[in-house]
């Protein structure tokens, strides 16, 4: 025993078309018995433009209970970024599995500014805080290249100065340090007053103060 | 853009994206802006050596040709190969003082582990792993041990089927473990310095092949693997290429199987789907035994 001699294999070209049973009708195959099956349906489904995937990803993922099968889901919608796919996820956030949760969380970070923001935006309004707090999340660490545009500092702004919950405005504080926007330092102060006997806010809004000074 | 220019002209900002989404799409490797120099510099090279007019002459040959051949030539320009013998070998450390024994715990004698070597650039690093196995794992003669190694460069995959390596290449090999297992070539002093050929045992020892991991189709073969080395490989993914690369992994492992990144990499910061341990060597991330599927 010890290390196995190697046998000789023919060798494929990695360059070529790809192609598979699940590539040849993958809306199909994401209902296969066979959890590969549905892996390589969901991938296909993110490397090609398939009406109606968003929609067929999204009511797999509801019901599937493989590991490896929702990621390559959630990764599908990511891939294909349409406002559909992320109108998609945004359910999911709701979902008591936090692994779920997170994930799909993920999937909408991994999208353009442009796509996962309007599909966010309006969670800011929801009843429950903590749909409000995966909004920031997510909100805060999406990359725009006109910021300006996605006006990132005015919604952090609003959640500071409005929102009711103490741990919704600290997590728009949070995303404030981490996108370094000095133009909200107004709305820090604001957050200050709102909650003058939390210590914790204090100390967050001191360090995102620092943070904007360089240190 | 032309080849005919003595230097090249670089891509126009609309065909680099062209060019360096498609190659993203492909292939899984993805270049930022910062990139730019390093990819203009060997597609003009290609192009010229194609005789391509132009960039979009030069895609449609990437896109279309049957055989597959050019992409694969130019996706052997654009990756990068530096490694060496032993290299964070604190890893290898890891998998023969304790991942090993951990995955070997229930198993019959006489059982067969496999172990993926995936990026192996031209042999170090599976030939580094046969090496500490041979010489640092006691129990290796009670198992059958396979092992894997792959690369998207066919250049690379031939150099290390003919394991061959300058003084660079072995500087971290301990001088009895270079006499033991290396062969010095007759004459290559002339050529460029001394080098060295892994001994013929284990060249066959290690199955080489050429695989692109951001094909699920090619890496379909690839299952019930214990250990996957990947290490400095995914700093060429973007974030979503990564998430792919890390479900592919996830896929081809055996339950409890895990996976070695290099250094700097993180498997939190690319998916869900594994459980980091922390070993006295190393810390590796392993699939849950119960495949983290519900």
């Amino acid at each position: 025993m010890g290390l196995v001699k190697k046998k000789a294999a023919p060798e494929t070209s990695p360059a070529g078309p790809t192609g598979s049973e699940a590539a040849r009708d993958p809306l199909a195959a994401l209902e296969d018995a066979d959890a590969a099956v549905r892996r390589g349906a969901a991938h296909a489904l993110g490397h090609a433009v398939v009406p109606g995937a968003e929609a067929a990803l999204a009511r797999r993922l509801q019901a599937e209970g493989d590991a490896g099968v929702r990621e390559a889901i959630l990764t599908a919608l990511a891939r294909i970024a349409t406002p559909d796919a992320a109108a998609a996820l945004v359910p999911f956030l709701d979902r008591e599995d936090a692994a779920l949760r997170n994930a799909a969380l993920e999937s909408l970070q991994q999208m353009p500014a442009e796509v996962a923001a309007p599909a966010l935006l309006p969670l800011l309004d929801h009843a429950d805080a903590d749909l409000r707090i995966f909004a920031v999340q997510g909100l805060g660490s999406l990359v725009h290249p006109g910021d300006s545009t996605f006006g990132r500092a005015d919604w952090l702004a609003r959640v500071m100065e409005r929102d009711a919950d103490v741990n919704v405005c600290l997590a728009a504080v949070e995303a404030l340090a981490e996108a370094g926007s000095p133009e909200a330092l107004s709305s820090l102060e604001t957050l200050a007053r709102r909650f003058p006997g939390d210590a914790f806010v204090a100390f967050a809004v001191d360090a995102a103060r620092s943070s904007f000074r360089g240190g | 853009m032309t080849v005919t220019d003595a230097e090249p002209q670089g891509l126009s900002p609309e065909d680099y994206a062209t060019l360096c989404g498609f190659l993203r799409d492909r292939t899984g490797l993805s270049f930022t802006e910062a990139k730019r120099y390093f990819v203009d510099r060997r597609v003009a090279t290609r192009m010229q050596a194609v005789g391509a007019a132009d960039l979009r002459a030069y895609m449609n040959l990437l896109r279309f040709q049957a055989s597959g051949e050019e992409l694969q030539r130019l996706v052997n320009l654009m990756t990068v190969n530096e490694t060496y013998f032993f290299r964070e070998k604190y890893q290898f450390d890891c998998l023969v003082n304790s991942v090993l024994d951990e995955l070997v715990r229930g198993r019959p004698k006489g059982s067969r582990l496999r172990i993926w070597s995936a990026g192996c650039a031209t042999g170090e690093e599976p030939y580094s792993v046969a090496i500490m196995l041979l010489e640092n794992w006691s129990r290796v003669d009670d198992y059958e041990i396979e092992l894997l190694a792959s690369d998207i460069d066919s250049a690379v995959l031939d150099r290390a089927r003919a394991g061959i390596y300058d003084e660079r290449a072995l500087q971290g090999l301990p001088v009895h473990l270079r006499a033991k297992y290396f062969q010095p070539l007759p004459g290559a002093a002339e050529a460029g310095g001394p080098r060295w050929q892994i001994v013929e045992d284990l060249r066959d020892s290690v199955d080489f092949s050429l695989v692109n991991i951001a094909d699920p189709r090619q890496v379909r073969t690839f299952r019930g693997i214990d250990v996957i080395f990947c290490r400095n490989l995914l700093i060429y993914f973007d974030d979503l290429g990564r998430r792919e690369a890390a479900s592919m992994f996830h896929d081809a492992l055996a339950p409890g199987g895990f996976v070695c990144l290099g250094h700097s990499e993180s498997m939190s910061r690319m998916s869900s789907l594994f459980v980091p341990r922390r070993f006295p060597d190393a810390i590796l991330y392993q699939k849950p035994v119960d495949g983290g599927g519900a």
